[in-house]
């Protein structure tokens, strides 16, 4: 580009900006409500360029233009999990536009390590969803990355081993160091995905899992996991002898499937006000809890305050709509 | 009834007191109307919300149907409040008219206090809270006066509402669900009924409210202690177990206490192994486990004798007062009587 077009550019973008902020905006929340309906845990943040950076990036980048540059908005997605990835893609793809996902571990090969992340070009809304950002103008380029992938690439991009050009320049020992702590983390990243589908043999963990991703379909507050499987070994006798599974799919689910709204609800006070909600409202096993408060106040009361504060138990059924009274 | 998850979502809008005092005759001292709502912040809302949903929840509340007979302006104010497009003033104007209502039919035994209109609205829908409140000894009412407008001070709230430990006594709620007239979600809830209640003091707050009960209290009896019956003969298969619960039973629809709470039934006299399924039953067979007052006209002759069935199907039934005669032990039930007659069918 030439120092006019740049210049151009800048003045452009000042003046078109806002609008972009507003786009980014409500891809933001768009993503997290689809993000939230997968039951799945992610950081979603979306920002439009800075003035400076969209100047810095045209300079550097010199085979685009301003109307071609393709992240004017960025939009990043961090999960825990390697295996959240596809199902997000198919989700996001029901609800949006965007050219084929960029795997950048294919790009690496089977030899080399280094940044990973599935880039997504031209995140458009699909007409008519969003009148006011029509897709010829309006997209955004989408990162969707693990934790682990997140801590490489965060570290990685103030360094001289962003990319790997820049690694080839390394000197040798330096460059091997550098490959070594990629692969570190490719595989603390790969190993972290497959602890969590090997459950441990404890008492409450397939429940807690089950618990956990209906509940990060209302909420993405973290809970406490070792009050949650505090909390579901007391109730789990309430069950009568039934599997954790089977606790899920004959009590739990259904409850879930018939209250959704009004739990939805609960969840999403305007003014994000909790002072005074329980401690156990934002713990998955809440929905638990939710479930036999429904079926059998007295007996949950009665297990309840043999460890727990009944005024606690009692917070949480007055924000389900329920009374111990 | 209004659902649980109504309540869930319930969200207050407005609020407003007025002063009633008993309606004497003599010129006595009259309703204080205010003329504002009452400002409450983001936290005594929350609060609010959170005791109404204690209330209307719990198992002492109960479901009402506007009455198609009464002379109770409540129900038309309700109806026309509660379609869409009334502002604050009518809120006002609506509020008064329920305190002046309430003025009006207040006297002898009923006690003074005040009434608190909640404007309110709950998974999309418009509705209405209407609550009695009486005046704690040395609670201050602080009713503001400035440029001709009244209002009752958020303390009122406080002081009447949300202590911990007060107990809303007389409550009621109107959910709007569609445009139709039948369409709403009503609930009421009234703590104060004592075993000593004249029948119209017992019904003085649904008939002020222009309700009656969902379900006439002699039906809900009835079906309560059939569905009961009908489990116990069915799922109880220990004899011993299924005596103590026959008589159970007959205790709770003799006793002097003036409402059956079937849901207080279960949890203190049911085992608790099929605690769960005999609730389940309940409701599978429309009873419902809250509160409703006892009525046992269409169940006296049933109420007269007591049925003792055997492992075998052998029946034995003892007249009113007569239980004593029967023994039930481990491996036998003994009828200490001489046989009169034998008969068949």
């Amino acid at each position: 580009m030439t120092v006019a077009e740049i210049e151009e550019a800048r003045k452009r973008w000042i003046a078109e900006r806002p609008s972009f902020v507003s786009f980014g905006g409500r891809v933001e929340n768009d993503l997290k409500a689809i993000i939230r309906a997968q039951g799945i845990l992610a950081e979603v943040s979306a920002r439009a360029k800075e003035v400076h950076s969209l100047v810095k990036k045209l300079l550097a980048k010199t085979k685009h233009t301003y109307d071609s540059l393709p992240d004017k908005v960025g939009v990043r997605i961090v999960v825990r999990y390697r295996a959240d990835i596809p199902i997000l893609l198919k989700a996001i793809e029901d609800n949006f536009a965007f050219n084929a996902p960029q795997d950048k571990s294919s790009k690496l090969g089977n030899d080399r390590v280094g940044y990973l992340s599935v880039h997504v070009d031209r995140l458009r809304y699909r007409r008519p969803a969003a009148k006011e950002f029509p897709p010829k103008r309006f997209f955004a380029e989408l990162q969707l990355r693990t934790l682990a992938q997140h801590l490489w690439a965060e570290v990685s991009h103030d360094a001289f081993y962003k990319n790997n050009e820049m690694i080839q320049a390394l000197p040798k020992d330096l460059r091997r160091r550098v490959n070594l702590m990629a692969g570190l983390v490719e595989v603390a990243d790969r190993e972290i995905d497959r602890m969590n589908s090997e459950l441990p043999n404890i008492p409450g963990a397939h429940l807690f899992k089950g618990l956990e991703s209906l509940y990060y379909r209302l909420t993405a507050v973290k809970p406490n996991i070792e009050l949650s499987l505090e909390v579901i070994e007391l109730l789990l006798p309430l069950f009568r002898g039934e599997s954790e599974e089977e606790i899920m799919q004959r009590h739990v689910s259904p409850t879930f499937a018939a209250h959704e709204a009004a739990l939805r609800h609960v969840y999403s006070d305007p003014d994000g006000d909790y002072s005074d909600a329980s401690a156990f409202l934002f713990q998955p096993e809440a929905l638990l809890l939710y479930d036999r408060l429904q079926n059998d106040p007295d007996g949950t009361l009665a297990v309840w305050n043999r460890k727990f504060p009944p005024k606690e138990l009692e917070r949480v059924a007055i924000a389900f709509g329920l009374s111990l009274d | 009834m209004l659902t649980n998850d109504m309540l869930a979502m319930m969200a207050v809008r407005s609020v407003i007191f007025h002063d009633v005092p008993n309606q004497r005759g003599d010129g006595g001292p009259t309703v204080v109307l205010a003329t504002e709502v009452t400002q409450i912040d983001g936290r005594r809302r929350k609060l609010l919300q959170d005791k109404l949903k204690r209330v209307l929840a719990s198992r002492h509340a109960f479901g009402i149907m506007f009455a198609a007979e009464t002379t109770s302006p409540v129900p038309d104010a309700i109806r026309e409040f509660t379609t869409a497009g009334h502002g604050a003033s009518a809120f006002v104007d609506m509020s008064q008219g329920l305190a002046r209502h309430l003025h009006q039919v207040q006297h002898g035994a009923v006690s003074p206090g005040l009434l608190c209109v909640i404007d309110f609205v709950a998974g999309g829908h418009r509705g209405l809270v209407l609550m009695k409140l009486e005046r704690e000894e040395g609670a201050q009412l602080e009713l503001q006066r400035q440029g001709g407008q009244t209002h009752f001070e958020m303390s009122v709230l406080d002081n009447l509402v949300l202590t911990d430990g007060t107990r809303l006594f007389k409550t009621a709620a109107f959910l709007r669900t569609s445009e139709k007239d039948g369409d709403f979600q009503m609930a009421a809830c009234d703590n104060q009924r004592r075993t000593t209640d004249t029948i119209e003091m017992a019904r003085f707050w649904t008939s002020y409210l222009g309700c009656v009960i969902e379900e006439e209290p002699r039906v809900a009896t009835a079906k309560f202690f059939s569905v009961a019956i009908e489990y116990i003969n069915t799922f109880v298969t220990d004899p011993g177990q299924k005596t103590v619960l026959y008589e159970s039973l007959h205790s709770e629809l003799h006793s002097n206490a003036p409402d059956i709470t079937p849901r207080n039934f279960v949890r203190d006299y049911v085992p608790n192994d099929i605690q769960e399924h005999f609730r389940e039953y309940l409701q599978e067979k429309h009873v419902s486990l809250n509160t409703f007052p006892k009525d046992t006209e269409n169940i006296k002759g049933a109420l007269k004798r007591l049925t003792y069935v055997s492992n075998e199907g052998v029946r034995v039934v003892a007249p009113e007062g007569k239980e004593g005669l029967i023994e039930v032990g481990e491996e036998n039930i003994r009828v200490n009587d001489r046989l009169l007659r034998v008969g068949q069918g």
